[in-house]
């Protein structure tokens, strides 16, 4: 697949967040499920941010449309988008720009459909928030051009219907031009898109995704637990753990050499193709995130990390530190591990 | 839609025939006749007893007496009132308005305070509006509506004087004479419905906004008055109406009840006294009544919920 569009790292972010921290009250306190992360988006880029559940991707997208839900919220840092910090906007102003210049398209098109109102309702009501000049012809003239934008055949008959007389693709490309039907989308969030549709709809999804980035210009997020839809979609890739940023590298670094142990670990859940059928079974990373109410006090991959050593990275959180030009990676180690098996592993993807 | 009703009231068939059977079968049960009752205490003998139970066919068999009963009353016929000299149907439709006025308002009361209320309380789930809600809906549920209507009555109409205490006076006297001494039964009535469908508001709200097409909606920048009223809302109706429909059929039976508590002449005081002297053709009429209204309330609930339920119009 193609990458077109803007090559990572030129131009100016479009979204930039410094120290950013979603924190959720708990009976033993409060804990940080986004923790003090910075990131910076390129205008143009798409921008894969991987994780295994619960890692804080999806706290990462609702913390930048301002939709935390509670008792969870936003306590510190700034979100820049555009150079305005949201964080500091009404709730009012929040909402004019969610749908409108920040879009999210969600993981689930069955359940993030209302079942009761028919597809034009849901998709025109969004141009009725944000257009209020636009008239009901208007809007439906738009609602059809951006159906037809995003491969929908049948635009007119399939406003008129629910969204139980749809396909899984035909949904989740609904949900897709409903992010796009105010036409001034600038960054694109992109929360599991392909996780609840069947591989073939999938393939056709993210290359929707890639046309459309180039397109409209816009700058995409995609979050994911899939390596293989970042590798086939992302310019630049964040790897996510336990609500830190672990790793960031362009797509193809991160593939050919990652740095951090678990960068490596996901690298390695990946079935390989060649692998002989006797040892055909999938390699896990063994153990679970860490509880994040009593987050340790060292690196938060230690309890699972093959290379962890006593002393040294249970001792202080690791800082994301550079390493090459836009490569950063969080790990006290990552100098002396063995190049030889990100070698293997950048072979074997 | 139109083959989704025309199917629903075909199935009223078989619920009148049972309906109607039940009535028949329920009446005749009781101990005791018409003809005891008729007499009162005045002293007649033997002869007249049977000339007028035949005069009434009672001295047939209860077969033949059926079989010869149901196909008049499917015409609506249920005959003369062994006691107002009239056809039951006159009596009838003479006492349904003041019914339905009771209970309709009662119902348009329960929805207006209920349904707001549960939204509310959904909304703002663990706060003070939430907690006072649940306190005074379990309170209104469980306050008997008989004692509700003598405490209210008590209060408006024999301390404050506002309102009248009991009794009914039609329309044509005046709009305000005729609401007056409808507005306590209707409270009565309505307090402990409040609480049932505050109570299901509630609980429905609470799960559809929990709901990812509620997320969503937020998502697309919609105002929150839209996110609870088009999204939420509408999905929680199918639940309430459902609700709304079991708490008028309810409100049928408690008028029974607040009836006589107000003295209001209306169709469930007849029922009581038609019960009380075994005047079975309008008892049986008006048992019918009632039960033609509930189903024609439930068929409204089921029009509502296809209405607001797109899956169930095609199933």
């Amino acid at each position: 697949m193609s990458r077109q569009g803007v090559a990572p790292g030129a131009g100016e972010p479009v979204l930039q967040l410094e120290g950013v921290e979603v924190r959720f009250p708990s009976p033993h306190g409060s804990f940080a499920v986004v923790d003090r992360l910075s990131l910076s988006v390129t205008r143009g880029e798409i921008l894969g941010v991987v994780g295994e559940s619960g890692c804080g991707k999806s706290m990462l997208a609702r913390s930048i449309v301002g939709l935390v839900p509670p008792p969870g919220r936003t306590v510190g840092g700034a979100i820049l988008f555009d150079g305005v910090d949201l964080v500091r906007l009404s709730p009012d102003e929040r909402r004019r720009i969610r749908g409108d210049a920040i879009a999210v398209v969600p993981q689930e098109p069955m359940t993030s459909l209302n079942p009761t109102l028919r597809i034009g309702d849901q998709l025109t009501e969004v141009l009725r928030a944000h257009r209020p000049e636009m008239s009901r012809s208007q809007r439906r003239a738009r609602a059809l051009e951006v159906m037809e934008q995003v491969g929908i055949q049948f635009a007119g008959q399939r406003l008129a219907q629910y969204p139980h007389e749809l396909s899984g693709g035909i949904r989740q490309r609904v949900m897709i031009a409903m992010a796009l039907i105010c036409g001034a989308v600038k960054l694109l969030i992109a929360d599991e898109p392909t996780t609840a549709l069947d591989v073939t709809i999938q393939a056709q999804i993210l290359e929707l995704f890639v046309r459309l980035q180039s397109e409209e210009q816009m700058t995409v997020i995609l979050i994911t637990h899939d390596l293989a839809v970042v590798a086939q979609t992302a310019h630049r890739v964040a790897v996510m753990y336990a609500g830190c940023i672990v790793e960031l590298a362009p797509v193809l670094d991160l593939f050919d050499a990652p740095l951090h142990p678990y960068t490596r670990g996901l690298l390695e859940t990946l079935p390989r193709r060649g692998a002989s059928a006797s040892k055909s079974h999938l390699a896990t990373i063994a153990g679970a995130v860490p509880d994040l109410a009593r987050p340790p006090a060292g690196c938060r991959f230690f309890n699972r990390c093959p290379h962890a050593l006593a002393g040294i990275c249970d001792a202080a959180l690791p800082a994301l530190e550079p390493v090459a030009d836009e490569r950063w990676v969080r790990c006290h180690r990552w100098r002396e591990l063995p190049a030889v098996a990100a070698a293997a592993v950048g072979a074997a993807s | 839609m139109l083959l989704y009703t025309l199917r629903r009231i075909l199935e009223f068939v078989p619920t009148i025939f049972i309906a109607l059977t039940l009535i028949f079968v329920i009446t005749r049960l009781v101990p005791g006749s018409p003809i005891t009752a008729l007499i009162g205490n005045q002293s007649v003998d033997a002869a007249q007893i049977d000339a007028i139970t035949k005069q009434l066919g009672l001295d047939r068999p209860i077969l033949e007496q059926y079989l010869e009963w149901l196909p008049r009353v499917v015409t609506g016929d249920f005959g003369q009132s062994l006691f107002f000299s009239a056809p039951v149907a006159e009596v009838i439709l003479d006492r349904f308005p003041i019914t339905f006025a009771l209970t309709f308002m009662a119902l348009l009361v329960t929805v207006a305070v209920g349904i707001p209320l549960g939204i509310l309380s959904a909304m703002r789930r663990g706060g003070i509006l939430d907690y006072f809600g649940n306190v005074l809906s379990s309170l209104g549920m469980a306050l008997p509506p008989f004692w509700l209507g003598f405490m209210l009555m008590l209060v408006f109409a024999v301390s404050l004087q506002w309102v009248p205490a009991s009794g009914y006076r039609p329309m044509e006297f005046g709009f305000w004479s005729w609401l007056s001494r409808l507005v306590l039964p209707v409270l009565a009535l309505s307090v402990s419905q409040i609480g049932l469908v505050v109570r299901m508001t509630r609980s429905t709200m609470i799960e559809v906004l929990g709901m990812e097409y509620v997320a969503m909606a937020r998502t697309k920048g919609l105002r929150e008055r839209t996110v609870i009223l088009r999204h939420a809302l509408r999905n929680a109706m199918v639940q309430i109406v459902t609700v709304i429909g079991l708490v008028f059929a309810l409100g049928l039976g408690g008028s029974v009840i607040i009836e006589n508590v107000f003295a209001l002449p209306g169709l469930g005081e007849l029922i009581t006294t038609a019960a009380i002297r075994r005047d079975y053709p309008t008892l049986e009429g008006g048992i019918f009544y009632l039960t033609l209204v509930a189903l024609v309330i439930n068929l409204m609930v089921d029009l509502a919920y296809a209405w607001f339920n797109p899956r169930i119009r095609y199933a």
